[in-house]
């Protein structure tokens, strides 16, 4: 009887349990019919900066431009190889609890009960960017069991919240340096780049998990992985509907839309929660989804 | 499938024989109302898992208790017990307006709003409530059903059914004192403080079950019993005659004077059977015709049979070719037997467990152990009635006929025994010849599990009993505080006595 939990309120939500996936319609049917979801390129994020290694060369001497130019582009390349696949999170309480209580004094009981405002499934930003303008879905997954499905892939994968800046400080590359990174660069360089990510953590995490303040609504976690070919979509985790604990679909998603995800969750996602978010004037709420065909036995809903 | 209710296949068979049946509504918020617009055939299938869970009570309970027929409503009148809706701001004032001049006649009114992360029963929003319960959706049959499976339950006893409204809004507020003070397990994450309204269902769930949400029934039946005991001792149900009970079966087929029928027989639950379907095969009616006797399987041949005996012929009542009705024979000096016995016993009786908790320890660690323990008892809830501790208790086994006092009240008269075993248990005269005995006859009478064994410093359970060293489980308290002790205890009873 713990399930409902899923939908609390965030003061009362147990914090990291639980992965948001936002999607459009047509991607979640894929995802859930395909019982799969793919790290994507790097260097395909819609984030212009994810591309860019973000290295400086501690050299004065102008000739060693072109090497760097060099090490930039090799780099660069590498960035072909990282694979990514994110989420979204649940706010931080500790850091939003004054606000959240200065908020709730103006609220009744019931709309304190009912607002969901800072859970990772209601970020509006996210349901209008990513969720193709509140039409699509979010899919909720819990953390512990989708790294679970990452582990039985065998994939080897790096994991943390992306940490939120106003600018980017590069990392300096001093000359003493450069030898060895060129050599690097030259022999095999995804093998290089994950040498640096196992020896230096910092690194990683400045280079892979870590953006502008722009991007800081959007909460985010993610997972990173390193593949020698540079397919799309190749690295994927499977038999994810283990790890997934309820979906929530847009305010505006259609009928029809709605009706199909059900007859897709109703051949062997029973167990799943379906609800819809809802945005009141000051508050966001879940709703259940008065539909014909969720469970068998429907007739019992009441 | 038949519209007529009498052919359709429910698992509740004995509501369809009988007039016994409340009419209560749901208020269905405006909203709520248009989004969920199968909610009527949703409350009749939430209908038949009601009655089957009264009838499952009805079967054993030597009362009859009444089946629940529900139906929505978008308005407010007096047979409307909740209201369901799904947004925190609706429309109050006219919600107000419209409940009135209803409000002075209700005995509880629960407000039931859907959010879906939480589950909480709560104080209300608006004087109107007696309280508010927070629920997911998924939930919704459950609570539905536990409110409900309480109104039959409360319907059933014939001085709460005859009650003043006034002392029936107080009886709602007593079953809330009750799952405080003897700190029940309960579904909810959280329960407000001081409310007007608690359903006993509440705490027979297996919350670790997540979809069927089944009710424990003994646990259910033991809680009320109980509840009962401790709040109404005095008392006591009068079933109505048997003529009457006759009158509220659905059909006509019984002879005017059939409760003459009932005259010989012994107190407790009958069923008076009937054929009920016409269509039998030829299978059917060789099963039948033993059962109803005469030459010929008809709608005129009746039968009163027990419990023990309706029970041989489930498959036949379910497939409705059998009516059954049930008909509850009360003793007859029961009244007065009840009267007589609240006069000569101060405590609680009304059965032969007058006592919930007996004690058995030796002198030695009375001020050490047992006292504090006992008083931290007091501090759950319980009663200096609902203990047998010797020292509050003098004037019960005073005389030379004390041990034999005693030993009835550790054998008949108290639900548990709290045995603190000590290095002197055996040797003391007190507890090794009076006590000790009784309780091991009841281990080999299996009737072990009203005892729980404690422990102290470090005694040879062997000295004590080789079955104990060999098959029991023995709490060493030695280290343990006198709430943790109680608290123990406590959950002991609530556990293994009331749950069982």
């Amino acid at each position: 009887m713990e399930k409902h939990k899923i939908w609390a309120p965030i003061d009362k939500v147990e914090q990291e349990k639980y992965l948001y996936h936002y999607t459009s319609f047509e991607n979640a049917l894929k995802i859930l019919y395909h019982n799969t979801l793919k790290f994507s390129k790097l260097s395909a994020s819609n984030d212009s900066f994810e591309r860019k290694p973000k290295v400086k060369l501690d050299c004065k001497d102008l000739k060693l431009h072109q090497i760097y130019s060099y090490i930039h582009d090799g780099l660069e390349k590498i960035r072909c190889n990282i694979r990514i696949l994110c989420f979204s999170t649940d706010a931080d309480y500790d850091k939003i609890k004054s606000q959240y209580v200065e908020m709730n004094s103006l609220f009744s009981k019931d709309m304190i009960r009912e607002n969901v405002l800072g859970r990772g499934f209601a970020l509006p930003r996210m349901w209008a960017q990513y969720a193709d303008n509140n039409h699509g879905v979010c899919l909720v997954f819990d953390k512990k069991k989708i790294e679970d499905c990452i582990k039985k892939c065998q994939i080897n994968f790096y994991g943390q919240n992306v940490e939120y800046k106003a600018y980017y400080q590069p990392i300096i590359i001093t000359e003493n340096q450069l030898d060895q990174i060129i050599k690097g660069i030259n022999t095999n360089p995804l093998d290089f780049v994950k040498q640096i990510s196992t020896s230096d953590f910092n690194y990683i995490v400045y280079n892979y998990f870590t953006k502008l303040d722009d991007w800081s609504s959007e909460n985010e976690f993610r997972y990173i992985t390193f593949s020698d070919s540079s397919i799309e979509g190749d690295v994927e985790i499977s038999s994810i509907s283990s790890a997934l604990c309820g979906i929530v679909i847009g305010e505006r998603m259609g009928d029809v839309e709605k009706y199909i995800l059900e007859l897709l969750l109703a051949d062997g996602f029973n167990e799943l929660q379906l609800k819809q978010i809802v945005f009141e004037d000051l508050t966001t709420r879940i709703k259940a989804i008065p539909c014909s065909s969720k469970k068998k036995g429907s007739a019992e809903y009441v | 499938m038949s519209k007529n209710r009498k052919n359709r296949k429910e698992p509740a068979y004995l509501r369809n024989f009988t007039r016994d049946v409340l009419q209560r509504k749901i208020w269905l918020e405006e909203s709520y109302a248009k989004e969920h617009s199968n909610t009527i055939d949703g409350l009749k299938v939430l209908t038949e898992t009601l009655n089957k869970y009264i009838q499952d009570l009805n079967l054993e309970i030597c009362r009859n208790i009444p089946y629940i027929s529900l139906k929505p409503t978008t308005g407010a009148d007096d047979a409307v017990r909740m209201f369901i809706r799904q947004q925190a701001q609706f429309d109050e004032p006219s919600f107000m307006l419209q409940i009135g001049e209803h409000y002075i006649g209700l005995t509880h009114f629960i407000d039931l709003f859907v959010s879906e992360g939480v589950f909480e029963l709560d104080h209300p929003s608006n004087e109107v409530f007696d309280a508010e319960i927070i629920f997911n959706s998924d939930y919704t049959r459950m609570v539905i059903i536990d409110i409900f499976l309480d109104v039959a339950m409360f319907n059933s006893y014939s001085f709460l059914r005859d009650a003043d409204t006034e002392e029936k809004q107080a009886f709602s507020k007593k079953k809330y004192e009750y799952f405080r003070s003897h700190h029940l397990s309960t579904c909810f994450d959280e329960v407000g403080e001081n409310l007007d309204y608690y359903s006993f269902a509440f705490s027979c769930h297996d919350i670790s079950e997540e979809t069927t949400f089944s009710i424990n029934l003994e646990k259910y039946r033991n809680i009320w019993e109980d509840f009962i005991h401790e709040y109404y001792p005095n008392s006591v149900h009068k079933e109505r005659p048997i003529e009457q009970q006759l009158k509220m079966r659905v059909d006509k087929h019984l002879p005017s004077d059939y409760h003459n029928e009932f005259d010989d027989k012994e107190p407790g639950i009958y069923f008076v059977l009937r054929l009920n379907r016409a269509d039998l095969s030829p299978d059917i009616h060789g099963q039948l015709l033993p059962i109803l006797g005469g030459k010929d399987v008809g709608f005129s041949n009746l039968k009163i049979v027990t419990k023990t005996e309706l029970s041989k012929y489930g498959k036949l009542l379910r497939e409705l070719y059998i009516s059954a009705f049930k008909v509850v024979k009360q003793e007859k000096d029961s009244i007065k037997s009840v009267a007589k016995n609240e006069e000569a016993k101060p405590q609680k009786s009304g059965n032969n467990h007058c006592y919930k908790i007996a004690v058995s320890f030796t002198s030695k660690y009375r001020e050490k152990y047992v006292e504090p323990f006992c008083n931290a008892l007091l501090k759950l809830g319980y009663s200096k009635d609902d203990i047998f501790y010797d020292n509050w208790h003098k004037v019960r086994f005073n005389g030379p006929n004390g041990g034999e006092i005693m030993q009835n009240i550790y054998k008949n008269d108290c639900r548990m025994i709290v045995v603190l075993l000590s290095p002197d248990y055996i040797e003391r005269r007190w507890t090794g010849i009076n006590e000790w005995p009784v309780i091991e006859g009841l281990i080999n009478s299996r009737q072990s599990d009203k005892i729980c064994l404690l422990s102290v410093d470090s005694v040879d359970l062997e000295s004590i009993s080789a079955y104990i060293k060999t098959y029991g489980i023995v709490e060493d308290v030695s280290n343990m505080r006198p709430d943790e002790i109680a608290k123990f205890i406590n959950d002991f009873y609530n556990d293994r006595i009331i749950s069982h």
